[in-house]
């Protein structure tokens, strides 16, 4: 995937796709030790009220009530957080050489959302390339995107949010990560972004216009039977 | 009784760890971002500030040092992530008491308020103690 690019060139991007990987796992997993970490008090909690020494033990209503939603919470927190980490996990599988641009940007939200509520900025979604396919492996347009999100949230003034639009044009899926550049001062375009975009035979564009900054990642691509 | 105060913000977690803690007898508050923890500590004192690392808005980091400026006898005991062992060392050098890894041992956690609370009160006698010696000297002919 890396023909044409200088050894020097090739090696920062592969440095930056290990990055993609392991901020994102890092992410998620902190997210899972907190959701861990809930349930480990109020198992402690449980094993608190278990030994005040009473004999039937009486635990009040409300209070059990409370603990069990905490459970049943965290339980579906962690295995949202679980599917989430697989099917990132398998973005990378040999056997999968077409990525939906509307789903992998979905994922994206979702990979991006604690990283994003951090900074106190939204990530909204806009997806109209239902069906669109783009021959590469899905990981190749996670990674794309986690280029161009990277700068994007380090420059995104708080409170304000980072739109993230597919859309279908004549060449194929075109993904836009737009965000405001009031008080955003100067965003540098990643050059590893610009590469890997050459590898996927696609190309980056950017666009600063009406007090908005755009990058455009436009994929060779076509519309699924 | 211990005052502590829990800084995190994933309510499941302040409002169990709170529970447990006063079943241990301190009296605890809890807050879910930085800011308002810094505004806390301008109004009340506490005998430990328990910090978790990752919050939205400004950082565990970056509490420590706000809380550290405003107080800096304050005795903070940071609550980090797997993994971020690094960080937790960054907050000892710049002021921490302390840092645990997240889930924390809750006897560990009790232990190390316990510890906050005996520095905070030897602080409190030190500075007496050079306050009075401050003014046996001036006074001293």
């Amino acid at each position: 995937m890396n023909e044409g690019l200088s050894p020097q060139d090739r090696d920062r991007l592969e440095q930056s796709g290990r990055e993609c990987f392991g901020r994102l796992t890092a992410s998620l997993s902190h997210e899972l030790n907190n959701v861990v970490s809930i349930i480990d008090q109020n198992t402690g909690l449980m094993s608190d009220l278990l030994a005040t020494g009473d004999n039937p033990v009486v635990i009040d209503r409300t209070r059990l009530e409370k603990i069990v939603t905490r459970f049943s919470t965290q339980a579906e927190r962690g295995t949202a957080l679980i599917r989430l980490l697989n099917t990132f996990a398998h973005s990378v599988d040999e056997d999968k050489l077409a990525a939906d641009p509307a789903e992998l940007v979905r994922l994206t939200q979702s990979l991006w959302r604690r990283a994003a509520e951090m900074r106190r900025v939204e990530i909204e979604i806009e997806t109209k390339a239902g069906g669109a396919e783009i021959p590469v492996r899905p990981f190749l347009v996670l990674w794309a995107l986690f280029l161009a999100l990277r700068g994007a949230l380090d420059k995104c003034p708080p409170g304000q949010a980072i739109k993230i639009k597919t859309e279908m044009s004549s060449t194929g899926p075109r993904i836009i990560v737009d965000m405001p550049l009031e008080g955003a001062g100067e965003i540098a375009v990643s050059a590893d972004l610009e590469n890997l975009m050459n590898c996927c035979q696609g190309w980056l564009y950017t666009k600063k216009e009406a007090g908005r900054f755009a990058q455009e990642l436009q994929f060779k691509g076509h519309s699924s039977p | 009784m211990a005052k502590v105060l829990i800084v995190d913000d994933e309510k499941d977690f302040t409002e169990t760890l709170s529970e447990r803690l006063e079943s241990r007898g301190m009296e605890v508050e809890t807050v879910d971002n930085g800011l308002k923890a810094v505004d806390k500590v301008e109004n009340k004192s506490y005998d430990a500030v328990v910090l978790d690392l990752a919050m939205p808005g400004i950082d565990g980091i970056e509490t420590l040092k706000r809380l550290l400026a405003k107080n800096p006898d304050l005795q903070v005991i940071l609550l980090t992530g797997q993994g971020t062992v690094k960080s937790g060392v960054e907050a000892i050098k710049l002021g921490a008491m302390e840092f645990l890894e997240k889930p924390p041992n809750l006897e560990n956690l009790v232990a190390r308020i316990k510890d906050a609370q005996s520095r905070r009160i030897m602080l409190f006698e030190k500075k007496m103690q050079d306050t009075i010696e401050d003014i046996l000297k001036k006074k001293s002919w």
